[in-house]
């Protein structure tokens, strides 16, 4: 049945042009340990060659198919591929099978978003998944929300990386709420250097911390350096005194409760910026532009609905995020979206955007449970 | 064949502790006189056999189910188990070997105060220095587990087999995760513990294993082992 469903969708994106990079079962392991980091290590299978390199079981394949872009020096490519996918779990098999494209450098990131979505929906449907339902979610327009609430740079980074995560975001808005910083380690510090912290005098922290550093006998390059530690205790300090006021947390939680149908969303996006005075001016265009087009694409039944908490919890996603149901509940058979910030993470020299999508073929037969 | 194996620690104060302890609960353990000192008796106890090996084999053999009762520290136990509650019980912590496995960064990170501070620094890191902060050490799962508990996953472990402490200084790592008893080789390296970083408050314990054959007669001497440790003033 799989191996239908596979060969379905792989005839899927022949047709749509895809180019089928050659992606070996075993990966080096340091790309995927860089990208999506240390915690990962737990979920991969894990081996080395003779020399000590990590290598691991193919986990997914975005990062292998970027890699294999960049190698490529090629511009622009529309990548496809299918296969087996290991993964450690507590329970149940660890080899999975998936199929996606990949869409790297280049295009124009609206249309880039829509047809995504329309091709992972002709995919689905080459694969026979019937009674499909979408659920979208949007980093761009939260950092639009960030922006708009004016908040200073770390809390804004904060509440960043806690996207996607909704027991994080609310641990965070609690500590940027009751006490704008974590405490600063004045504890072991002279009176006249905590002081000069807390008076915002920069020359003589950065001469303590100099000091302390070379005590330490800490490389002066490499790391952490006296300049970063010192501005960040300052910009600490600072914090310290101020509080996530009610109207912004007000208007942080409203936001983050947002979740309608597409169609709805207009108003609901319109009611929001009027209420709390906020204007999320074309990130909110942006998004509605994209679910108007997806509208266009692949007509009306199937159910798309907006949740402005939804988001994925890795650095190199940037915009548009989505996740497939069969039905409307269970594990998604299908999940996507935008991450114009991998490729940088890879070592790419230029920008290179990028929007792509995997299908967990397994699930397609469990009925999505 | 012998009802009951208990393996022990074969060297270091680990050791004494333990026999100590064994002693003064009315168990007292004799190693055989033929010098090499493997395997052992314990005395009132015929059925028991006693078996010295490293504190770190002893956790593999208890979750192997080759031998029933084991003396061994926490962290071994916690940081090379993966499930630790399927595998062993805790019968009874004996109030030696204690230490504690810590997050450390150097004390010049004045900015540095606890985990959040260190997910904030971690997070920034690629963009400023072009690689992932490096957190140096031989917890790995410990590490992984704790890190991944205050929701940071953008670092990398170098694995260090001796001397953490003098990593920063070297280079080869930013921060670290060790074992400390009294904190004094960690502030003579200038390196400070964070307020919420410490990951287990660890000491020498008495475990059985859950998967090793356990007779009537086994289950007794269980029993007769962990009330008579139970008893002593250190485990109370």
């Amino acid at each position: 049945m799989a191996g239908q469903a596979l060969t379905a969708i792989r005839d899927h994106f022949a047709a749509l042009g895809c180019a089928f990079p050659d992606i070996g079962l075993l990966q080096p392991a340091d790309p995927f340990l860089d990208t999506a980091g240390e915690d990962i290590r737990r979920r991969i299978f894990i081996t080395a060659d003779r020399d000590g390199n990590p290598l691991c079981l193919r986990p997914e394949f975005t990062i292998p198919v970027c890699l294999a872009h960049l190698a490529s020096g090629a511009a622009a490519g529309r990548y496809a591929y299918g296969g087996s996918v290991f993964r450690q779990r507590r329970e149940g098999p660890a080899e999975f099978t998936q199929a996606g494209m990949e869409v790297i450098g280049g295009g124009d990131a609206l249309t880039g978003d829509v047809e995504i979505m329309e091709h992972a929906v002709g995919a689905l449907a080459a694969a026979g998944a019937k009674n499909l339902s979408i659920v979208v979610g949007d980093h761009t327009l939260f950092e639009a929300m960030l922006d708009a609430l004016a908040l200073p740079p770390a809390w804004r980074q904060r509440l960043g990386r806690a996207f996607g995560d909704d027991e994080r975001i609310a641990a965070d808005l609690q500590l940027i709420s009751a006490n704008g910083a974590q405490r600063s380690s004045t504890a072991d510090m002279p009176d006249e250097i905590a002081q000069a912290l807390q008076a915002g005098e920069r020359e003589p922290v950065l001469a303590w911390v100099g000091e302390r550093m070379a005590d330490a006998g800490l490389p002066v390059s490499g790391g952490r350096t006296a300049d970063e530690i010192c501005d960040r205790a300052l910009q600490q300090a600072e914090l310290a005194a101020s509080r996530l006021s009610g109207e912004q947390l007000a208007a942080l939680s409203a936001f983050l409760a947002i979740e309608t149908g597409a169609d709805e969303l207009p108003a609901a996006l319109e009611q929001f910026q009027d209420r709390h005075k906020l204007d999320l001016g074309e990130a909110a265009s942006g998004l509605l532009a994209r679910l108007d087009g997806l509208r266009g694409r692949i007509g009306e039944g199937i159910a798309v609905r907006f949740n402005a908490s939804f988001g994925r919890r890795l650095d190199y996603y940037t915009g548009l995020v989505f996740e497939m149901f069969l039905g409307d509940a269970g594990q998604p058979v299908c999940g996507g979206g935008r991450y114009d910030r991998l490729a940088g993470l890879l070592g790419a020299k230029r920008p290179e955007p990028a929007v792509g999508f995997s299908i967990w073929l397994d699930r397609l037969e469990g009925g999505g449970r | 064949m012998s009802a009951l194996t208990l393996a022990v620690p074969s060297k270091g104060r680990l050791k004494d502790n333990t026999l100590e302890a064994f002693a003064a609960a009315g168990l007292a353990i004799h190693a055989p006189l033929d010098g090499r000192g493997y395997r052992g008796t314990m005395q009132g106890e015929a059925d028991v056999e006693v078996t010295f090996l490293s504190a770190g084999e002893i956790t593999r053999h208890l979750a192997d189910g080759r031998v029933h009762l084991g003396v061994t520290g926490e962290d071994l136990v916690r940081e090379n188990l993966a499930d630790v509650d399927r595998d062993v019980a805790f019968e009874v912590p004996l109030g030696f070997g204690q230490a504690d496995v810590v997050v450390a960064v150097p004390d010049a990170w004045i900015d540095v105060a606890g985990m959040a501070d260190l997910d904030d620094v971690a997070a920034g890191f690629r963009a400023r220095h072009g690689r992932r902060l490096r957190v140096a050490t031989k917890y790995w799962a410990l590490t992984q587990a704790f890190f991944a508990d205050h929701g940071i996953a953008v670092y990398r472990i170098v694995e260090s087999l001796g001397a953490t402490e003098g990593a920063p200084a070297a280079g080869s790592a930013d921060v670290i995760v060790d074992i400390t008893t009294t904190g004094s080789t960690l502030a003579a390296n200038h390196l400070k513990v964070l307020d919420d970083g410490v990951i287990l408050h660890s000491q020498a314990q008495l475990l059985a294993s859950r998967g090793a054959m356990w007779s009537d007669e086994a289950k007794r001497l269980r029993q007769r082992i962990v009330a008579g440790l139970a008893g002593l003033p250190a485990s109370r």
